[in-house]
């Protein structure tokens, strides 16, 4: 099961802010780890990597039971990294490709026009669009028939 | 009018106006250092804009995703790059896990020549975007190779006012040692080689703001403050080795608005840009005096532009020759109108010396147009505004009742000696107007049915009030009177004194606009009218 987040809150956006705006030489130590362990209410090259890695992990397994689809570019980020419009463009693309190749709930997101001005509720929605698929992937395979005889009631 | 909330409209009808304020910002440098400067660095982002850090204007910075830690925040506000106007200078190195670098980001500015006049410190924006700041920085300055100081700052805030008197140097370095949060790039928005004064109510000794402006430009605007500050402590003495006496220069930029609170929050309105043009600090007073004027103080260079082509060639020729500073955002500090460009003028004979601002007033007059320097401080020729906000100068708010004089009756207007002529009565004041920029009978003629219309409202209205401070010159309000709110007038002059509250005084010219149909007679907002 891919580890996924889709519970981000306002209140994790309102709570880096918080501790932004102490500044890290006034940060107790609890802070100083609360803040360094990453945020939920930023979007860091660690969500970037971790989404990335399910949309491959995804794909694999669509493919696998002979759902094509083919991603464009797949990369691992660094904190170093600036990830641009164009990156940003992609990076959504292969979340579109992943959400059209196979069924999806009804509660499923749509996926976010643009990573520009990303909010939570975004950021939210891309992860939950790969756990729906994967949700919805893992139940088709787990009720394929094996072999064997088919039992259904008396029959 | 200067726009407002209906809060502060409101706030005007009450029997006793809210608390009023007046902040002056005093920018003390050298008037062109800014423009010398030419900025380098040791390690920038290739997204960088570092190249325009050191000016003087206030753009703003918005937020971009990096992959800094937690600086993407998901609040819905973050833009992609490449799609930044301006990032100002941005760092390659990024801060270690306690905010130190490991080699520490160090930004250069070298200036043209070596400058002796003394600045007190520089003023540092770092990330405003963002909300974050060197917390450790040291400034260095150097004649050449020779370091002539250094000093290492502690910090704690998105703007540094850096106190370290300059003088006799040539380069400046600012070194970042330790960012406010680990795992970030440096990051500065804006340098200015220099220092900025805040003065408001509680340093304030006295205040006036006088305005006026010529319905006919037949005068040059005027536009200029005075101002006192306490001085008990000798800082504006001219002995005091340490006092602030050494950094005054004529042609400072000096901004000011004015405030009242409302609901416990201060509402703010511009009041101008003006031009340090004198000061008074005696040695033993206990105050120290200032006066600082508007943009025409730039304008008083001998114009050498083009005597032939439209209107707006020429008033345009005058202000670029003036060399006038811009606004923040880099526009010119000068609007024409687009109908001066329709009207020709010749004066190739004529070899009078006009100033800058004089030539400009001259424009102004011959397309019939008003000139005057707005609360941005932009020098704007253009028609007079026919609406305004609706203002009333009610009796509540009048000190005195509004006093009238009559100007002479008018007979006729003649423009350049019989040029243009436009006839008014039988008896009366002959009014005679010298215009060489006036080169053909059509535009006289205009001019002179201008001029006697203007003319023709002979009623003049002067008062003392309460003042509301978003009343300007030209604006055209309506004076109650006790017979009635009855009274149009265009304001062509304001002055407004503070003293913990706003005093006013206006003059102005009735005009022969309906007031019964322009004002319903119902007070809404503010010594404001309800528009017919």
């Amino acid at each position: 099961m891919l580890e996924l987040i889709t519970d981000r809150t306002a209140r994790d956006v309102a709570r880096l802010q918080e501790l932004n705006a102490i500044g890290w030489d006034n940060m107790n130590d609890a802070e100083k780890a609360e803040w360094s362990q990453g945020s939920k209410g930023a979007y860091n090259f660690a969500d970037l990597n971790r989404v990335e890695n399910a949309v491959q992990y995804i794909a694999e397994h669509l493919r696998e039971y002979n759902y094509p689809v083919e991603l464009l570019e797949v990369r691992t980020w660094k904190a170093a990294d600036v990830p641009t419009l164009t990156d940003m463009t992609r990076y959504l693309e292969n979340i579109r490709r992943i959400r059209n190749a196979f069924v999806t709930l009804t509660t499923t997101p749509q996926v976010p026009a643009t990573m520009k001005n990303l909010t939570y509720t975004d950021a939210n929605a891309i992860e939950q669009i790969l756990f729906d698929v994967d949700l919805l992937m893992g139940n088709m395979i787990s009720s394929f028939v094996q072999c064997g005889e088919v039992f259904g009631g008396e029959l | 009018m200067i726009a407002t909330s209906d809060k502060w409209r409101i706030a005007q009808l009450d029997s006793l106006a809210p608390e009023a304020f007046v902040e002056i910002t005093y920018k003390v440098t050298e008037p062109g250092l800014q423009e010398s400067a030419v900025e380098s660095n040791n390690g920038a982002m290739s997204f960088s804009d570092h190249n325009n850090i050191v000016d003087m204007t206030g753009r703003e910075h918005q937020t971009y995703a990096t992959l800094e830690h937690n600086l993407w925040a998901l609040g819905g506000d973050h833009e992609l790059l490449p799609n930044v106007d301006d990032t100002g200078f941005v760092s390659s190195v990024i801060s270690g896990g306690d905010g130190s670098f490991s080699t520490s980001p160090v930004i250069t500015i070298t200036l043209d020549a070596l400058h002796a006049q003394a600045i007190p410190g520089i003023t540092i924006t770092w990330s405003t975007a963002y909300g974050e700041y060197a917390s450790r920085f040291r400034v260095r300055a150097f004649n050449g190779n020779t370091e002539i100081a250094s000093q290492e700052f502690e910090n704690t805030s998105v703007e540094t006012d850096c106190q370290i008197a300059l003088s006799g140097y040539n380069k400046v370095q600012i070194e970042i040692l330790e960012w406010c949060l680990p795992n970030r790039r440096a990051r500065m928005e804006r340098l200015f080689l220099g220092a900025t004064q805040t003065y408001n109510k509680n340093n304030l000794l006295s205040y006036t703001h006088k305005q006026s402006a010529d319905l006919l430009s037949a005068e040059l605007p005027k536009n200029n403050i005075t101002f006192s500050l306490n001085n008990a402590d000798g800082l504006w003495n001219p002995d005091n080795p340490s006092g602030h006496i050494r950094y005054l220069a004529e042609r400072q930029e000096v901004r000011v608005r004015y405030g009242f609170k409302l609901d416990g929050v201060i509402e703010w309105i511009d009041a101008g840009t003006f031009w340090i043009s004198g000061w008074d600090t005696p040695s033993n007073g206990l105050e120290a005096k200032f006066t600082a004027r508007d943009m025409l103080e730039f304008m008083s260079d001998i114009y050498t532009g083009p005597k032939k082509g439209s209107l707006y060639e020429i008033a345009t020729a005058a202000f670029v020759q003036a060399d006038l500073p811009t606004l923040d955002n880099g526009d010119p500090r000068w609007f024409i109108a687009d109908n001066l460009k329709e009207y020709m003028a010749d004066f190739s004979d004529n070899n009078t010396d006009y100033k800058l601002a004089e030539i400009v007033q001259l424009c102004a007059n011959a397309a019939c147009c008003v000139m005057f320097q707005d609360r941005r401080g932009v020098v704007r020729v253009e028609s007079i505004r026919e609406n305004s906000a609706g203002y009333a100068i009610r009796k509540m708010i009048s000190y005195t009742h509004p006093e009238f004089t009559l100007t002479k009756p008018l007979k006729s207007v003649s423009v350049n000696n019989g040029m243009g002529i436009a006839e008014h009565s039988a008896s009366g004041e002959v009014q005679k107007l010298e215009n060489s920029l006036i080169s053909d009978e059509t535009r006289a003629n205009h001019v002179a049915e201008w001029v006697r219309r203007t003319l023709e409202n002979r009623k003049i209205i002067s008062g003392d009030y309460r003042a509301d401070p978003s009343m300007d010159v030209l604006d055209k309000i309506a004076v109650e009177s006790k017979y009635g709110t009855n009274n149009a007038i265009y304001v062509t002059e304001i002055e407004y004194k503070f003293a913990g509250a706003f005093h006013g005084k206006y003059t102005g010219r009735s005009t022969d606009f309906d007031v019964e149909t322009w004002y319903s007679g119902e007070l809404v907002s503010g010594g404001g009218v309800k528009r017919a």
